[in-house]
């Protein structure tokens, strides 16, 4: 493209154009590089944007002919089809190097409109296959920033097509044909035309006059006004731009929230095992697979999960939540979820051992509780029933039944719905034991009850053995995770130097302390593609939250041939003053471990405390920027990674509910009642100030009569609004009235022989009037009401002022009264 | 740029929002009812029967569009219904990539993976529905005009102005461009203008230049008013009736002096000599606005700055002038439809030059063609624009009539009128102007000697007068432009 011929206006415009449309391709690839977690190809095309944007663009240079850039596309296409036979991630990531070597070498050539095209639908396929890679709250915010992108870049586009399009025609004067070509000439040019240009060679432009000579040639120069003393791309452009991203994230957001969730099972099988799929609900990470990352995610949030309450039995009087971690020998208040044993490439897979040992159920022990807890999720759980542990007692809600499985000691949702787990809040009352009080409580959660005779004891620690080993202990890992499996048979020892069980867990915990290196931290670690995520996080960064440390621990002692397994829950609670009551938060999600050591299951915890503390803390107490980042998480959790039909449902279902019940109140009450009630109950808000709902039905209400006013023509909206003047306000009533009056008056004078001239005044018609019925006028003593009707006629027709009520009854009356005199007049015998 | 455009259109199809949108209702009813009875075990057999249907109607409605789209709309346009809005190529590839992202999404058999590609989708179509919105905001409450100017001669630029206001009161307009469909025999262009941005409330004009190369009778409109800002992926046109008409004078010349030096010679042979002043041997009259076809002498340059518009002297001559002018469109194999075309240019050139000198003279132009036509006006200016008009729209037939050519020529008092006829027919027309002479009585002799015939060949015209249109013209080889100018003066002929 000649930039010579722009004027400075026109190549600021192509400036801006070109930096959008560089900005466009390299934030697309960092997308996409970041999603991959690898650095080459994607994270190269800022800098080959910015290369194409020096040396291509505003230099005029061409990296690549035609030619060159279609033979380097056919070898990126080979190389993708070559990598395509491999495992699904690398077909994907075949896949998206194609994508991003396709638009460098787009970027390499001389660039038409066509080319930007290219670039931007490029762009766009590259974020989308990072959508399939990850969904992340960092991809969801990258997401929405290139779409302000996109819109921005697309704008500056049309401006700058319209300027080059200017430029390009006040440069030469343009010539039109005549005549049409036929469409199979046209069509074989095209395809001649498109075979050249694909083999570098130059494109003729096909003559007009070539198809017939006869043809008379015109002679065009388009114009273009643009004021002068406006730039391209100002201020009220940047603020359109801005107001039009709103609107299409608006608008994107309720397309995404209404669109039919019909998942095809099975799929095309392309991205299996790659994004952080979830069945079930995702939002608060409990589910039978687990991604690691997920809690991390979590403890970023501030968002409440459950509230709770502590009452001590039997007197059932409120008691701190001290006095409960007391009773159970802990800590920290802790709800105890999900159990996984099965761990695959950074997924944690929860492979239901309790379904397939169906006689598992254990019936809840009786013994006496020391401490009722009234537990409120504000969302259930998609199969399990988070709550404290041990407990003697569980009441769940009515129409639901919960069970403990004795393997995994969890409670899960039984009966209706085959385990389903309720929407919406969920409130159930747990009773609690005291472990001080009642040691022997802990034999049917933790041991074999001692009090059993000893061959017993012997056939159940034999089977629960072979139960731990067959569910929670995985020998098939040394081949997927080599360097933990030295690393496990290290710390074991060999031979003689074997260490027991214990000394391995303790060990294990040891190595995993932060005076070796570990620290505690939020932040998601980027993990290469080739990379398994805990390895990389054993021996290269050393650096995550309470999932890694917790899955490293659990997976070393499942390679130390120690059967363990990892429990997902929350742990702490902080109390409302306001509301009494103790409060669980998002951020209270943790993950710990259990290892089966000497016939017994122990709990272990290998995240540091004191950094977890502080790490929560820190979210407790977050500044403004991390408050936003934590509606944001909240959001994108709450509304879009969890998005399915049954949320779509409970989304659409109050609005549903509203329409019923409007309408069957319509259907009792009939349209007018029901609209005084309606507006009774708007305007009169509860507890004296305006509501919420009573504002949005205002909003409403402003709207819809805004939007009929509108499509109402003028005309007719004045017609409507004069009948609405008339109809209701008494004025306009007493207007119309005084005319018929008069009217009405001139029709009695007609009839009692008066000739009423339509040239004359309605005073001089009235005038008239009373000299013609003057003794009879004066015998019903109404000398005056002729000039009272013309007055009265007069102030309305020329707008001097309206009749009261008052005036117009008065008035009324009067003229009945002369009627019955006039019409006496005519017909004597009555 | 559009792919519903029908110059390049290749299949007979239109892809219009319309059909986008019943495409879409189809796919939605079609979906519908594939899910609800899944979502809603109690939904009635009867309602995912109806769905059906209406996903059938919907797809019915969206193949008529395809296929009958532009008819339906060029139908709709002729009793004044709404405009209609266009999915560019642009958009149609953005539509194809979201209906593949989609279906990507609920066949990826990974729910976090089909919400993060039904987000990407969302958002693609939020920026469609955006782009659809703002098009839409663009062209509501804007009108627009043209002023075209009287009449041009043909082959040479001239500006057509169009005129857009923006009658909103709060939202600007932005890159809405006009279409004007220029429309004549032999000859179609669709001439643009593009508005950058119009401010609420007001008015902006632009024009595009225009160089027709045919005399005659042109039309111009329906303006059609289309706007894709901002996004470029959908195009909402609406026609404007503003239909008008153009007479295109046929290319004014220039008279070589061999001409001049020739009417003098003849003038001093018929008439007595007059004073001579000004410019061009007359008498300064007025300062008026330059029309086409004027003397670029003329121009007077002072009154012209202080009128910001080109001004020129007018001249009133003192002689009485009085031509007949005869021209005889006969397209024979003798003369090349480029001769008659040169001919009817010389005939113009005459008559403005003479209109120019001559107030007061008597002119009048006698033509056989299609029609017959008689041009006798009083008064310079009138006869001009009457001449040029006949001139404009004059057509040559095989066989005019030359004998009644001569006839409506000779039956008026000659007195000291000059006669020329051009024709491709001399020999011809000399045989009728001889048994005219025998046929007729009260013929006069010196009118036979005063008759003058030119050839109506471009080789000879081209010696008396340069056409202008064909050196304007940049598209014509320049070997024809020196065809023009190095011919030889030949000497005219007469009938005596």
């Amino acid at each position: 493209m000649n930039t010579m011929s722009l004027s400075a206006s026109d190549r600021r415009l192509q400036t801006t154009f070109l930096i959008s449309i560089g900005l466009l391709t390299g934030f697309a690839g960092l997308i996409l590089s970041a999603s991959l977690s690898r650095i080459f190809p994607a994270a190269f095309s800022p800098l080959v944007a910015a290369c194409a944007l020096y040396y291509v663009d505003h230099s005029g240079r061409r990296l690549f002919s035609t030619l060159l850039a279609n033979l380097f596309g056919l070898g990126a296409l080979a190389v993708a089809i070559y990598s395509f036979t491999d495992s699904n991630l690398q077909r994907l990531a075949a896949g998206t190097d194609f994508l991003v070597f396709l638009t460098w070498i787009v970027l390499g050539m001389q660039k038409t409109p066509r080319q930007y095209w290219w670039l931007a639908a490029l762009s766009v396929l590259q974020v989308t296959t990072a959508g399939v890679l990850t969904a992340s709250v960092g991809f969801g915010t990258a997401l929405f920033l290139m779409s302000l992108l996109m819109i921005w870049t697309l704008a500056v586009f049309s401006l700058y097509r319209a300027a080059l399009w200017h430029n390009q025609n006040a440069a030469a004067i343009a010539v039109q044909s005549a005549v049409r070509r036929s469409p199979r000439i046209a069509g074989r040019q095209r395809i001649l035309q498109f075979l050249r240009g694909f083999l570098g060679f130059p494109v003729k432009p096909v003559p007009a006059a070539a198809a017939d000579p006869s043809a008379a040639r015109v002679l065009v120069r388009h114009g273009l006004d643009k004021d002068p003393a406006e730039l391209w791309t100002g201020w009220r452009f940047c603020l359109s731009m801005l107001g039009s991203w709103c609107i299409s994230v608006f608008v994107g957001l309720c397309v995404f929230a209404v669109f039919p969730r019909i998942w095809v099972s099975g799929g095309l099988g392309l991205v299996e095992g790659t994004g952080g799929g979830v069945s079930g609900n995702r939002q608060t990470g409990f589910a039978d697979s687990v991604q690691l990352g997920q809690t991390g995610s979590l403890l970023q949030s501030n968002r409440l999960a459950f509230t709770f309450q502590v009452r001590s039995l039997p007197g059932l009087s409120p008691e701190p939540v001290e006095t409960l971690l007391t009773s159970l020998q802990t800590d920290e208040f802790r709800l105890r979820g999900l159990v996984f044993a099965g761990y695959d490439r950074g997924r944690w897979i929860a492979t239901s051992p309790e379904n397939d040992v169906p006689d598992e159920n254990r019936p809840f022990p009786q013994m006496g509780a020391f401490h009722e807890i009234t537990l409120t999720a504000q969302q259930a759980h998609s199969r399990v029933v988070l709550a404290p542990h041990p407990v003697v007692r569980v009441t769940p809600p009515a129409g639901r039944s919960i069970n403990q499985r004795s393997l995994g000691n969890m409670l899960t949702w039984f009966g209706p719905g085959s385990g389903a787990a309720p929407s919406g809040p969920v409130t159930i009352v747990v009773e609690c034991p005291s472990l001080v009080a009642q040691p022997e409580v802990a034999w049917p959660f933790w041991q074999v009850d001692p009090r059993m005779p000893a061959s017993v004891q012997e056939h159940t620690v034999a089977r629960l053995n072979q139960q731990a080993r067959k569910y929670y202990w995985k020998a098939g890992q040394s081949g997927a995770l080599p360097e933990l499996f030295e690393l496990a048979r290290q710390l074991r020892g060999t031979g003689r130097r074997m260490a027991s069980e214990a000394a391995c867990l303790r060990r294990t915990l040891e190595w995993l302390s932060p005076a070796n290196g570990f620290r505690y931290t939020l932040d998601q670690p980027s993990v290469p593609f080739s990379k398994d995520p805990i390895e990389h996080f054993l021996f290269e960064t050393r650096a995550g939250h309470c999932e890694y440390f917790a899955s490293a621990a659990v997976l070393l002692l499942q390679s130390m041939d120690i059967p363990a397994r990892l429990v997902t829950g929350y742990s702490g609670c902080e109390w409302n003053p306001e509301k009494k009551h103790y409060e669980v938060l998002e951020r209270h999600a943790h993950a710990w471990g259990e290892a089966w050591i000497g016939g017994r299951w122990v709990a272990f915890d290998p995240t540091p405390m004191a950094a977890r503390f502080d790490s929560r803390r820190s979210v407790a107490g977050r500044s403004l920027l991390s408050g936003f980042q934590a509606v944001i998480t909240d959001f994108w959790k709450g509304s879009v990674n969890s998005m399915t039909a049954e949320r779509q449902r409970e989304l659409v279902a109050p609005f549903l509910q509203a329409a019923r019940d409007v309408l069957e109140r319509f259907r009792r009450q009939g349209i007018w009642p029901f609209i005084r009630e309606f507006f009774a109950a708007l305007l009169a808000p509860s507890s004296g100030r305006l509501t919420l709902r009573s504002a949005a039905a205002w909003i409403l209400l402003i709207t819809c009569t805004g939007l009929a006013l509108r499509g109402l023509r003028a005309s007719a909206g004045r017609r409507l609004l004069r009948g609405f003047r008339d109809r209701f306000f008494t004025g306009g009533r007493n207007a119309r009235s005084v005319i018929r009056f008069y009217s009405q008056f001139c029709e009695l004078c007609e009839r009692a022989g008066l000739a009423i001239s339509p040239a004359a005044t309605a005073r001089e018609n009235a005038e008239a009037a009373r000299i013609a019925f003057e003794p009879r006028l004066s015998q019903a003593g109404l000398d005056d009401l002729p000039g009272r009707i013309a007055t009265a006629f007069n102030r309305v027709r020329f707008g001097h002022g309206l009749l009261t009520g008052e005036e117009a009854n008065t008035l009324g009356n009067d003229l009945q009264r002369f009627a019955t005199v006039i019409q006496s007049s005519i017909d004597p015998a009555e | 740029m559009s792919a519903s455009r029908g110059e390049n259109r290749v299949l007979p199809i239109s892809v219009g929002a319309g059909m986008v949108v019943q495409l879409l209702s189809a796919t939605a009813s079609f979906l519908a009812a594939f899910v609800l009875p899944i979502n809603f075990p109690g939904f009635p057999d009867e309602g995912r029967l109806a769905l059906i249907g209406l996903g059938v109607f919907f797809l019915f409605l969206a193949a008529i569009s395809l296929f009958f789209g532009q008819r339906l709309a060029a139908f709709a346009q002729r009793f004044g219904l709404g405009p209609r809005v266009l999915v560019p190529r642009e958009g149609l590839i953005c539509l194809g990539m979201m209906l593949i992202i989609a279906v990507a999404a609920l066949t990826g058999g990974n729910p976090d993976t089909g919400n993060m590609l039904l987000l990407v989708f969302g958002l693609m179509a939020g920026g469609f529905v955006l782009n659809g919105w703002v098009v839409v905001a663009m062209l509501s409450r804007v009108t627009v005009s043209r002023t075209l100017p009287n009449s041009a001669p043909a082959g040479s630029l001239f500006t057509v102005e169009v005129s857009l206001t923006n009658h909103k009161r709060r939202l600007s307009s932005r890159l809405i461009e006009v279409r004007d469909l220029v429309l004549g025999e032999g000859v179609r262009a669709e001439p643009r203008v593009v508005f950058v941005r119009i401010a609420p409330g007001g008015t902006r004009s632009a024009g595009y230049q225009l160089s027709l190369p045919r005399r005659g009778l042109y039309r111009f409109g329906p303006l059609r008013l289309s706007s894709r800002f901002p996004l470029g992926i959908g195009e909402r046109g609406q026609s404007v009736e503003q239909s008008a008409e153009l007479f295109v004078y046929p290319a004014i010349g220039r008279l070589l002096p061999a001409w001049q030096q020739r009417d003098r010679c003849q003038q001093d042979s018929h008439a007595s000599s007059t004073p001579r002043y000004g410019l061009m041997d007359d008498e300064f009259h007025s300062i008026r606005e330059y029309r086409p076809g004027d003397n670029r002498r003329a121009v007077h340059w002072r009154s012209s700055a202080r009128h910001t518009t080109l001004m020129v002297r007018e001249h009133q001559q003192n002689r009485q002038t009085e031509l007949v002018l005869l021209l005889d469109l006969c397209s024979s194999a003798a003369a090349s439809a480029e001769d008659m075309e040169t001919a009817i240019s010389f005939a113009a050139t005459v008559c403005v030059e003479q209109a120019q000198r001559s107030s007061s003279g008597h002119l009048r132009l006698l033509i056989a063609g299609q029609e017959f036509q008689d041009v006798d006006v009083q008064g310079a200016g009138a006869f001009r624009e009457a001449a040029l008009r006949a001139l404009a729209t004059c057509v040559p037939v095989p066989a005019p009539s030359l004998p009644e050519l001569l006839q409506t020529a000779t039956r008026a008092p000659s007195g000291s009128r000059q006669l020329i006829l051009i024709t491709p027919r001399p020999e011809t027309a000399r045989e009728a102007l001889s048994e005219l002479a025998a046929s007729q009585q009260r013929f006069d002799p010196q009118l036979v000697a005063r008759l003058e015939i030119l050839p109506c060949l471009r080789e000879q015209l081209s010696a008396w007068f340069i056409d202008n249109g064909a050196l304007q013209n940049p598209r014509n080889t320049s070997d024809d432009a020196a065809a023009v100018t190095t011919v030889s003066t030949p000497r005219p002929e007469t009938a005596a």
